[in-house]
């Protein structure tokens, strides 16, 4: 359980009991598959932010809490490709649950209204979404979101194909000793450079950030997982996407 | 963990304007988006009917370990801007034409060099500062420059000059490019930052500022662009790569469109060409259209000081000192331009087209310094607009349409341009046969209430005429499916 006490590491003690605990003795529920969505909403003003703010976390997100139990968090882009941005991470038990809540939450009037007042103001320049597979034991995202208040949340993916549909263990191991632990660890099921790895993972600050990639760049196994891809197939795992956010505050408020 | 952090535009424009305000509903931000047309919601002139200064914007954006990572705010980092601007062009040689760098000095009189040339230094400015370029003199009379100043994401703003042009000695208006005792504030330099982020301090790599004339034609696209200038010196110079098959959309029909809106700025060409280049739009049109076209194009391997009648563009040569003989010795498009029409011509392009391109939404890094060098002339450099062939020929670059800001000093852009800039910009009207930056300097013009063409510089009728009105001439703007005059005051 090493993973789950580096993760209470930085959520601090006292909330320990708060998190949502993978309990050891079920396989069976830790490698049930869980359907993780990230939406990206790109702003085309940065002015405008407060509007799409107003709109995830006064309406969208208390829906999301309503309809279903599992998280859903929105982060503002602090370093990111586009920006400004909002992403939405989201957590379903199965894709039939996201599709029912995705129509459900479509049908809602208000919500209806909302995204017409958005459109007709030309708030966003692009809605990005990725869908990502993840077994449950792969989440860990503590039960009071407040936690992730202060530092910094790194969504990052690779490409890697000596890893198949799961990152191995020894992947995790390495992360974890480098002081990386990911919230989300999850496979993507479309796209471009499958197969595809996403991690969100939370660190205390971006100085922290940079260390802990430092150690990882410099640990022999992770050196050795290099090679050992590097010679299945000719490359070494690429990094194809990296992008910092913090909590945004309407996830605070929702 | 390796970030690299680099400025972008690398080549920024900020145009002046004799508005002197400097909060953000004074000015207007240039455009970003390459494609983009500029129409500012506060208008192009101020309610006194001063000429708005066009700010240029820059950005840090980052990678790390070589992968993209963004734009840099100060969200995640702390930026600090360093900016000199200089204007040196009274104590640079006199403009002969290309290939005469070394003629005689301008004002060679004048032992004290030092005191013709117009350097505040270099302003460093943090998070939500500014900083005035208010310290540069020209023998001995304060001259402005411009101004820096960061947003709330610690972005630069950087704006130019007023359009003040004068004489201390009351020296007259000699010549179109070199006039002794005279001075502008037009100027360049260097922008330069350093990024703290995550407790390390980093150099961004450095970018370059004009600041040149008021662009009064938005809407216009040039012939040759200060983008084509520089991308054509990057293959001959650098080796850099341009695709072999061009796009119709993104590669071929902005040069037709060069073309054909050359009929809201000049009323010299025939009709017969504009129809021409209409018939090959949508693609792929056929072979006979295509050459039709084609072949109006000058050859860019044509000796330049040679002659080719009623060829295209119709703007005059580089080598205009050279061959003054009144016949049609025009600007050739460059060799990447004439092979993309080439391609075309013979049938070797991508066909993708959708109708005409809708400037792209998203800021890129790319995107932003293409965005600000399309508008501005790549040639004829008689002596320019905005720049002069040293940029394109003979300065150095560390990476595509990044100069070499470490070798350069401020002021080196545009210390070979014409002294005051308001001379050439009144000799450089329409010169038969040929034009010479009809895009950026409108030969003739619509207004509103007439189908008639009209001399935009009507009213104009001397370089010292210019110096004093040239605040008042219109701006073109798209209206409906024509490009009309509006907001002249003169």
């Amino acid at each position: 359980m090493m993973y789950r006490r580096s993760l209470l590491s930085w959520l601090g003690a006292s909330v320990a009991g708060a998190l949502k605990p993978v309990s050891a003795t079920d396989t069976q529920a830790a490698r049930a598959t869980r359907v993780v969505t990230l939406e990206s909403f790109c702003i085309a003003d940065a002015e405008q932010a407060p509007r799409l703010h107003a709109y995830l976390g006064g309406t969208l997100l208390p829906l999301l809490k309503g309809i279903r139990e599992r998280p859903a968090i929105c982060m503002d882009a602090i370093v990111a490709p586009h920006a400004p941005q909002i992403l939405l991470v989201a957590v379903f038990s199965s894709f039939d649950e996201m599709l029912d809540v995705r129509g459900r939450i479509a049908s809602e009037p208000h919500i209806r209204q909302a995204r017409a007042e958005l459109e007709s103001a030309q708030v966003l320049d692009d809605v990005r979404s990725q869908v990502l597979i993840a077994t449950e034991e792969a989440l860990r995202f503590p039960a009071d979101l407040g936690g992730l208040k202060t530092g910094v949340l790194e969504l990052r993916s690779y490409h890697a194909p000596a890893w198949h549909d799961r990152s191995p263990t020894c992947v995790r191991a390495v992360f974890s000793r480098s002081g990386i632990h990911p919230i989300v660890n999850a496979a993507t099921s479309a796209g471009e450079h499958m197969p595809r790895f996403t991690y969100l993972i939370r660190f205390e600050s971006l100085a922290a950030r940079q260390e802990a990639w430092a150690r990882l760049e410099a640990d022999a196994e992770w050196i050795d997982i290099q090679q050992d891809s590097i010679s299945r197939h000719g490359f070494a795992v690429k990094v194809t996407g990296k992008s910092i956010y913090k909590l945004a505050t309407c996830s605070e408020l929702a | 963990m390796a970030w690299t952090f680099k400025i972008y535009p690398s080549i920024g424009i900020a145009r002046l304007g004799n508005c002197p305000g400097d909060t953000p509903s004074d000015f207007y931000v240039g455009p970003e988006i390459p494609g983009s047309v500029i129409v500012p919601l506060i208008g192009y002139k101020d309610s006194q009917g001063r000429v708005r200064r066009q700010a240029a914007r820059f950005r840090i954006f980052g990678w790390e370990d070589g992968v993209f990572m963004g734009e840099i705010t100060s969200s995640a980092a702390n930026i600090t801007w360093t900016v000199e601007l200089a204007n040196t062009k009274a104590a640079f040689n006199q403009f002969q034409g290309i290939g005469h760098t070394n003629g005689p000095l301008r004002n060679a009189s004048v032992a004290n060099r030092s005191s013709l040339m117009i350097t505040p230094g270099p302003r460093t400015i943090g998070p939500s500062s500014r900083a005035v370029f208010d310290t540069g003199q020209f023998l001995n009379r304060p001259v402005p420059l411009g101004e820096i100043q960061t947003d709330s994401a610690g972005r630069l703003l950087l704006l130019g000059g007023f359009g003040n042009s004068g004489s201390p000695t009351n020296a007259p208006l000699t010549t179109f490019a070199n006039n002794d005792g005279w001075h502008d504030d037009v100027s360049d330099g260097p922008v330069t930052a350093t990024v703290t982020y995550a407790g390390q301090t980093y150099a961004a790599s450095g970018a370059w500022v004009i600041c040149p004339p008021t662009r009064f034609a938005p809407p216009i696209t040039h012939s040759i662009s200060l983008y084509d200038a520089l991308l054509q010196a990057m293959v001959d110079r650098y080796g850099y790569q341009v695709p072999a098959r061009p796009s119709f959309t993104n590669d071929v029909y902005p040069i037709l469109l060069s073309q054909i809106l050359t009929q809201w700025v000049s009323s010299k060409l025939p009709n017969s060409y504009y129809a021409a280049l209409r018939a090959v739009i949508p693609p792929p049109a056929t072979y006979a259209l295509r050459d039709a076209v084609f072949q109006q194009f000058r050859l860019p391997s044509t000796p330049p000081t040679e002659a080719t009648p009623h060829l295209m563009p119709a703007i005059w040569t580089d080598y205009f000192a050279g061959a003054k003989t009144g016949g049609w010795i025009n600007h050739p498009f460059t060799v990447t331009q004439y092979n993309v029409m080439q391609a075309w011509r013979d049938g070797n392009f991508i066909n993708d087209w959708v109708g005409p391109p809708s400037p792209g939404a998203n800021i890129t890094p790319d995107g932003l310094t293409r965005a600000a060098l399309e508008n501005c002339s790549g040639g004829p450099f008689f002596p320019g607009i905005e720049t002069s062939f040293l940029t394109r020929d003979q300065y150095p670059f560390v990476e595509p349409f990044r100069l070499d800001w470490t070798k350069l000093q401020a002021g080196d852009l545009t210390k070979q341009n014409a002294v005051p800039w308001q001379t050439d910009f009144n000799d450089c009207q329409f010169q038969a046969p040929l034009s010479w930056w009809p895009a950026a300097r409108p030969d003739n013009v619509f207004t509103a209430t007439s189908n008639n063409y009209v001399a935009w510089d009507r009213g104009v009728k001397s370089g010292a005429d210019m110096v004093n009105l040239w605040s008042g001439l219109g701006f073109l703007v798209q209206s409906g499916s024509a490009v009309i005059e509006i907001d002249r005051t003169i």
